[in-house]
């Protein structure tokens, strides 16, 4: 009893590190290239959606309403580029004099969305539902 | 369109497979499909709007 909840506790760490880090709970558990290959990814995909014009939706973004905090929710997937993003200010605002503006709101957004199926395939990795 | 399509056909192939050959088989399956959806759709787009 007492290994399983030791268990599902360093699972929870995993993820938690594979949210907040892309990449780095395949690391943690050992699978460098992987965690390194699909972190690198996910950072790219970010950089260049912030190169674009593309930022972090947030809460003082209420501009598309109800889906401004669906957006958030995406692009909060990214961890801690996100929590950096709201306390440093970088890409914290919208850029529409940019023509690609919206397409590098798309590509924050789905970096942070293949990066909580990440995270959930670290999770599924360290509980050992994945080999 | 390209640099997006090769970006999630690579993380999809690395967690959705676990060997090899079946995870550049699905790369190049999803990079595919991302491409051919995508030109269809946006020539969909072009002629009706």
């Amino acid at each position: 009893m007492k290994i399983e909840s030791e268990k599902n506790a360093s699972a929870i760490f995993i993820t938690f590190l594979a949210w907040l880090v892309p990449g780095g709970g395949h690391v943690y558990l050992g699978r460098t290239l992987k965690g390194g290959f699909l972190g690198i990814t996910v950072f790219l995909l970010a950089v260049i959606g912030i190169y674009l014009g593309g930022h972090f939706y947030g809460s003082s973004d209420n501009g598309y309403g109800f889906l401004s905090y669906v957006f958030g929710f995406f692009d909060f997937g990214l961890g801690l580029m996100f929590v950096l993003s709201k306390i440093l200010g970088y890409a914290a605002s919208d850029y529409p004099q940019y023509t690609t503006a919206e397409y590098g709101n798309v590509f924050i957004m789905i970096a942070g969305l293949l990066n909580y199926l990440i995270a959930l395939d670290a999770f599924d990795i360290s509980i050992g539902r994945k080999s | 369109m390209i640099v997006f399509s090769i970006s999630v056909a690579a993380v999809f192939s690395l967690i959705n497979r676990e060997t090899k050959d079946g995870k550049s088989k699905y790369f190049f399956k999803v990079f595919g499909e991302f491409l051919i959806i995508g030109f269809i759709v946006a020539w969909i787009i072009y002629i009706l709007f």
